[in-house]
């Protein structure tokens, strides 16, 4: 199995002026630094654009110098990418097809001028066809299609607000204590229902936010990692999954997800239980998803998530600490490099004030589209047994 | 309306003129195959067997709520929701008027927007 040898992360947030080119540059430099390693020792590039136009693709390659790779290939599964990039660069480093490959997501959605969330209106907006008589009823985004998922789950199981609440207040007590995170105040629950809605049953705390940014990983075998700069974290399973449950009677849209098949196969090849996961690092493009992602996962029955937040379990001190670096929520959004960056970070023992004293096993989530794409990775600090 | 200015226009395509003229004429259409299957109107392949020779079938008119959510940004809240049809496929539409509950018998409507093609549209059951 392959293993998580170096990291990088550039500045993230409010970061204008700069291309995800130059971004994404920079992040593989400091992946690459992280590890040890010498860019010439970079064999393999897997590249995840995000949303910004330009869209960020293979001749970021050229620009950084990187001659005679094996392995090269822009990809997306939107927020599924980053598990599925690690999971094809172990895939990869196994079969002797590249020793060290890089895995890099950069996006620059947001500017002086906008929020960013237009770019995540744009397909809804822009739609031709049968979807835009969806967007001219009033769809008119990601976030209302998530909002229907959200109600039917929490209609379905009598999940509340306040539940939903304390998703967002955990992960903001995890974020206070990360330095990178871009919400770092204290958030009271009055707070949370007092923001606005964006789409109700989604306050703005409910959703993520909006970054410009670049993130990267440098995958390699166990067998070069031993000799590299970092401790390694072992890519011990992974799994994807895209279900698609038809738009009709019976279907299980909200209540369900692909994170369940693809979690169970990532388990299933690490050899280890859910009970055996020390931390939980879900993809939170909103509250909800994080809820229906821990029960797809079997930390808990379907529709207790929700309790289970409310009880301070996935809160630091919890018995079951989820997102410890903010998420998407609080911390950043770079897609599904929000999770794993924080995975590694836990996983080494080097998140500082937020580290989590139990941290040899880590499961981490990508969910992209409209629930219907998810990849898992489980990463450990023990290799294979 | 209750969007207010931040409506878009539904706008055909190739794939979708038949939808949108049995629309101006009043009929909202969903996708039948050979064996009497029913799907949504927009699926390439039937939803229960992947039988891609389609036809269409118009819909009765009638469905249930299966979720709701509401859109806050305009003057006016717009509703929009999962509707169930009769005849099983799901529309996700808007609904007009008082919001019923959760479960709550709906009305299939068209509304004929002054820009755009006409789209279904829900009320509840008068």
């Amino acid at each position: 199995m392959g293993v998580i040898a170096g990291l990088g992360l550039t500045d993230v947030g409010k970061v204008y002026g700069r291309t995800s080119f130059d971004l994404a540059g920079e992040a593989v430099q400091l992946a690459v630094r992280d590890a040890g390693l010498a860019m010439g020792d970079l064999d393999g590039l897997l590249i995840n654009p995000g949303m910004a136009q330009p869209a960020l693709d293979l001749t970021l390659a050229r620009r950084l110098g990187l001659r005679d790779l094996r392995l090269l290939t822009q990809l997306t599964a939107f927020g599924a990418s980053a598990g599925i990039m690690v999971a094809m660069a172990a895939q990869a480093v196994r079969s002797g097809a590249a020793d060290v490959v890089a895995c890099v997501f950069a996006d620059t959605p947001r500017s002086q001028d906008s929020s960013g969330a237009d770019a995540y209106r744009a397909s809804s907006v822009l739609a031709t066809g049968f979807r835009s008589a969806e967007s001219a009823a009033g769809l008119l985004s990601t976030t209302h299609r998530y909002a229907l998922a959200a109600d039917r789950y929490m209609t379905t199981y009598g999940v509340n607000q306040d539940q939903l609440g304390a998703v967002a207040q955990s992960q903001r007590m995890w974020a206070r204590m990360n330095p990178v995170a871009a919400m770092r105040d204290p958030l009271t629950l009055a707070e949370y229902h007092a923001s606005r809605w964006v789409v109700e049953p989604l306050h703005l705390f409910d959703c993520c936010l909006v970054s410009n940014g670049a993130a990267a990983v440098v995958v390699t075998t166990a067998e070069r990692a031993r000799d590299l700069a970092q401790p390694a974290v072992h890519i011990r399973g992974w799994g994807q999954a895209h279900p698609a449950p038809p738009l009709r009677a019976g279907s299980t849209f909200g209540l369900t997800t692909g994170a369940r098949p693809s979690g169970k196969a990532a388990l299933a090849m690490a050899g280890l239980s859910p009970e055996e996961i020390e931390i939980r690092e879900i993809y939170d493009c909103y509250t909800y998803t994080v809820l229906v992602t821990l029960e797809d996962y079997r930390f808990c029955k379907p529709g207790e998530a929700g309790v289970l937040a409310e009880s301070g379990a996935l809160a630091p001190g919890g018995a079951l600490p989820t997102n410890t670096g903010g998420g998407q929520l609080s911390s950043f959004y770079l897609w599904g490099m929000t999770p794993l960056h924080e995975a590694v970070m836990q996983v080494r023992g080097q998140a500082g004030e937020r580290q989590v004293e139990r941290h040899d096993t880590a499961m981490v989530s990508g969910n992209g589209g409209i629930l219907e794409h998810h990849s898992t990775l489980v990463l450990s600090s023990d290799a294979a047994a | 309306m209750s969007a207010g200015e931040r409506r878009v226009a539904a706008r055909r395509d190739v794939a979708s003129t038949e939808w949108f003229d049995a629309l101006g004429e009043g009929r909202v259409l969903i996708r039948r195959c050979p064996s009497g299957h029913l799907s949504r109107h927009d699926v390439l392949a039937c939803d229960e067997c992947g039988a891609t020779e389609l036809g269409w079938q118009a819909v009765e008119g009638r469905g249930t709520l299966v979720a709701v959510a509401v859109d806050h940004a305009g003057a006016n809240p717009t509703r929009i929701a999962v509707v169930e049809l009769a005849e099983g496929p799901w529309l996700l539409t808007r609904v007009e008027g008082p919001a019923p509950l959760h479960g709550a018998p709906v009305r299939v409507r068209i509304f004929d927007p002054d820009e755009g093609e006409p789209y279904p549209v829900v009320t509840g059951e008068d």
